[in-house]
């Protein structure tokens, strides 16, 4: 076995090393929602039976809620580094829901996506969407 | 006989996997510079992670390496020969281990309890060399050393197996990788390849539950497993649910949390409870989520001219539900 004076330094210098590299390289690029379809593609390529009547994007466009015919769910298209996340979200899903003008802070039942807040751009979609969750709330 | 002091194969291949780590990066922005966008990609915290999974396996090892050893070195007394430490009985050893190692990924991926040390070298959606790094910290609470057992009493000492697993680790290093498209035809044939297990590591319903070979894919072609990666179905990478962290210790233990908490449910009976172990993924006792046998039949339903192509079923034998 390599000797733990060599093997730390070279694990922890080597991480450093990669890590800095990928991120100078300017290959990591947040993702984002061009619009609504986009989500509408994300979304069904994990969840191809559902049936999409409303997309309504956040400001920022990293996330896209997704009103379904099926009662009792929601999707969520969510950026995750330069990835999209995908749930379907349904009841005891959500623990927690606060709408604050336009900011909707969710608390999620998943131990791996907790929590996130979203910026709305319309009033009108944040209640649209805030209403939808409430109904989903565990 | 004294046992030899073999070397570390996987410990003395960090600087090498640090230098291809660069290369497939090059070349990956190379590429993009030149309009082809299909060699694969970086995210700067999701090989962060990955990276720091590896670190915390290499850890674990050191500090639970002796419980898997101290097992296998206890029944080496009841080998029925001794194989001793010359090239051929390393490479004999390395073939009957890939054979190992096969069902050992099998039963990683249909048996819940092994499932979870296993979904984290698969909770990336990226797949470059560094998601070949993101291994487990939980190996050993498995019990899996245990299918090394038969090897031992076979004739193998632990010390040859660790060092010819070693050989196994680094070769499949190479193919967590977008870079390289197919190997020569023969090559493809025999060996575990990048197209191989981008297949393995894809959740498009038909490369679910497929290719688990470690270096030679003859097993899979063998025991019925094989599903050969196709240009109109390019993989998607990660798991079906994928997960919404980069931190490490969410990514390490986040399957054995769900877990446990489906056994330990309220109002659940005595099988119910056992069977969220031990069945496969996307199991549950009131039938609310799909495994991969689900998500099978209904990409056949959605597209019945894909019915009976590899990796999926025959549109007579989708059973009512599925």
């Amino acid at each position: 076995m390599m000797p733990l004076e060599i093997l730390g330094p070279l694990v922890i210098c080597g991480i450093t090393f990669m890590v800095l590299v990928v991120y100078l390289s300017g290959i990591s690029i947040p993702a984002k929602l061009t619009n609504e379809a986009e989500a509408d593609t994300a979304f069904l390529l994990d969840y191809a039976d559902a049936r999409i009547e409303n997309t309504i994007l956040t400001g920022d466009k990293s996330a896209g809620f997704l009103l379904l015919n099926s009662k009792n769910t929601v999707g969520l298209v969510e950026a995750m580094g330069s990835e999209f996340l995908t749930r379907l979200l349904s009841k005891g899903d959500i623990i927690g829901l606060e709408l604050s003008g336009h900011r909707l802070n969710v608390r999620y039942n998943d131990f791996t996506h907790k929590r996130h807040s979203y910026e709305i751009e319309s009033s009108n979609d944040a209640n649209m969407i805030h209403d939808a969750l409430i109904e989903l709330k565990g | 006989m004294n046992v030899p002091d073999f070397p570390s194969i996987t410990q003395i291949a960090i600087p090498f996997f640090i230098l291809a780590m660069l290369i497939e990066l090059g070349v990956i922005l190379y590429a993009r510079k030149n309009g082809d966008h299909t060699r694969g990609s970086f995210e700067t915290r999701d090989t962060l992670t990955s990276l720091l999974m590896g670190m915390g396996n290499v850890v674990a090892g050191l500090l639970l390496g002796f419980v898997a050893y101290g097992v296998w070195d206890w029944f080496y007394q009841f080998r029925i020969y001794t194989f001793g430490y010359e090239w051929w009985a390393i490479a004999l050893c390395f073939l009957l281990d890939d054979l190992r190692y096969y069902w050992y990924h099998r039963l990683a991926h249909r048996i819940r309890w092994v499932w979870a040390e296993h979904i984290n070298h698969h909770s990336s959606q990226h797949y470059n060399l560094s998601t070949a790094l993101r291994q487990s910290w939980t190996g050993t609470f498995t019990g899996a050393f245990i299918l090394r057992i038969p090897l031992v009493l076979i004739g193998f000492h632990p010390a040859v197996l660790i060092f010819a697993y070693g050989f196994n680790l680094v070769y499949q290093f190479w193919i967590h990788t977008e870079t390289i498209k197919k190997m020569p035809i023969w090559f493809e044939a025999v060996m575990n390849t990048p197209s191989h297990h981008r297949v393995h590591h894809a959740t498009n319903p038909r490369y679910l539950d497929a290719n688990f070979a470690g270096t030679l894919i003859i097993w899979d072609r063998m025991f019925g497993s094989f599903v050969p990666e196709l240009e109109e179905d390019m993989p998607r990478y990660g798991i079906v649910r994928n997960i919404g962290t980069f931190n490490p210790i969410k990514v390490a233990f986040h399957e054995w949390i769900a877990m446990l908490n489906d056994a330990f449910s309220p109002g659940l009976k005595l099988s119910d409870r056992l069977q969220y172990l031990i069945k496969p993924p996307g199991w549950s006792h009131d039938g609310s989520r799909k495994g991969s046998e689900t998500l099978k039949a209904e990409y056949v339903r959605r597209n019945p001219e894909q019915a009976g192509m590899p990796g999926l079923p025959d549109a007579n034998v989708i059973k009512p539900g599925e």
